[in-house]
């Protein structure tokens, strides 16, 4: 069967986008930390 | 001036003790970071947020620079805190590096010593604790925030409170072996756990030559992900404390005698107090210390937060001294000089439950304290009776305790508690003795 090389490569990259990418959110931009912080500066 | 044998851990700087204040002399090879910590806005943010103690500088010379931090009322040990204060400490602990990171620094150490309770605060006591963070740099520290704390607070919530004084053995935190030994197996598919906890005791051999580099974007993720861990630990406390505040052994009666009793005392036997045997804290309110023997009393104290400082001290057995020549970390009773000490429904505890003689308990007190405010809790008590059950105990009456306190102090109030068997006495140390 053929596989189109490019489709492919958007598939994978897709794949490990996802992978990387939602435990990335909620580790770095879903960041409570940082929240935190700011409402103790504004006390 | 006496040097605090705590400080000798850091080369950089000591810290002496004259009684009145506490003086911090930094030596000349953290010069640059000191400067750094103070011209770059970093010590500001810090005290402003109530993260890092206040200091004043008093005098800089080409040697030393010497400081005065604000003085802490009482220090106190991360194995005598509940829960929520290790939980606090640690969260604190972590928002103090990633503030530093925006200004170019970050803590060189972690240790659940270096912070304290201070004006409703966890603060960092440790103002020598920071150093120049440069890109790629990973936290040096790591690993001594989680033997210091996320060990700790896990095993607190995971299995029992008692695990919180394991750091007592442990001085230098507890070891994710250690730690792993003690978890239910279930939290090795957790995440969090598994990066913190369980990859952490695996023996990876490192080059030491190699450097360590980490992105700021993963030291960032790093934090956050420890700060979101921490803050998902839940520590379940009893339910309901409304049966458990020692109410059965007052009739409604007695309650309001006794807190009337406690309310008309005259000022100067509540200042500058000590709430031994606190249970839940309903007269420790304006204490320096409120102390019980239970983990969850003293969970529900400093939930209340009520300008007190709540700590886990069994009085049959206090904390010791440990560390370098038992003087590194004091015991309880060393740190004990205070103007008042009120026992209010303890004795029977010590002298029926524990076999405590009442001549070790007036001895004792009398050694740390100007004046006592005590309840007593005669044998027919129906709570005393339930402790003493068949067991025999030392000599235990109200002649013989008046008559082993009066030893010690003046009794210069009695007063009976209407609706009930017990009397609360007000003393007066005599001096000399």
């Amino acid at each position: 069967m053929y596989t189109d090389p490019g489709a492919l490569s958007i598939l994978i990259g897709a794949v490990i986008g996802f992978i990387v990418g939602v435990p990335m959110y909620f580790l770095i931009w879903k960041s409570k930390l940082k929240d935190w912080i700011n409402a103790r500066r504004k006390k | 001036m006496q040097e605090e044998k705590s400080s000798f851990r850091d080369p950089v700087s000591k810290v002496f003790n004259n009684g009145n204040n506490i003086y911090r002399e930094i030596y000349p090879p953290y010069f640059n970071e000191y400067n750094k910590l103070m011209n770059k806005g970093l010590y500001d943010e810090l005290t402003d947020c109530n993260l890092l103690i206040p200091h004043s500088l008093i005098g800089s010379r080409i040697d030393k620079i010497t400081i005065i931090p604000r003085m802490i009322t009482f220090i106190s040990y991360p194995y005598e805190w509940c829960f929520s204060m290790l939980k606090s400490a640690a969260l604190n602990t972590l928002a103090i590096n990633r503030i530093a990171m925006e200004h170019g620094m970050m803590l060189k150490d972690a240790s659940a010593y270096n912070m304290q309770w201070d004006h409703g605060s966890m603060v960092l006591i440790d103002t020598c604790s920071f150093m120049t963070y440069e890109a790629g740099m990973p936290w040096g520290a790591y690993r001594q925030f989680l033997q210091h704390f996320l060990y700790p607070l896990v095993l607190m919530a995971y299995k029992d409170a008692s695990f919180g004084k394991l750091s007592q053995s442990y001085m230098d935190g507890i070891r994710a072996k250690l730690a792993i030994k003690l978890l239910p197996g279930k939290l090795r598919f957790h995440p969090g756990m598994l990066a913190h906890v369980y990859a952490q005791s695996l023996n990876f051999t490192v080059n030491p030559n190699r450097k360590v580099i980490m992105s700021r974007m993963a030291l960032d993720a790093l934090l956050n992900n420890l700060f979101n861990l921490i803050r998902s630990l839940e520590y379940k406390t009893r339910s309901d404390w409304t049966n458990y505040s020692d109410g059965d052994s007052y009739s409604p009666a007695a309650k309001k005698s006794k807190d009337n009793i406690i309310v008309n005392l005259s000022s100067k036997y509540l200042y500058n107090r000590v709430d031994l045997g606190c249970n839940t804290g309903e007269y420790s309110r304006s204490a320096l210390l409120a102390v019980d023997s239970d983990h969850d009393c003293i969970e529900y104290v400093f939930e209340k937060r009520e300008d007190n400082l709540p700590l886990i001290i069994d009085l049959c057995n206090p904390t010791p001294a440990i560390g370098w020549g038992n003087t590194e970390r004091k015991s309880f009773w060393d740190r004990v000089h205070v103007e008042n000490i009120m026992a209010l429904a303890l004795i029977h505890h010590l002298c029926v439950g524990n076999n405590v003689p009442l001549s070790y308990v007036a001895e004792l007190f009398s050694q740390h304290c100007k004046n006592l405010i005590i309840e007593f809790v005669p044998l027919e008590d129906p709570k005393a009776k339930l402790l003493l059950g068949k067991k025999n105990i030392p000599p235990y009456s109200l002649e013989i305790f008046k008559s082993e306190f009066s030893k010690w102090f003046n009794i210069v109030g009695e007063y009976p508690i209407e609706d009930s068997l017990r009397t609360i006495y007000v003393m007066e140390r005599i001096w000399g003795n």
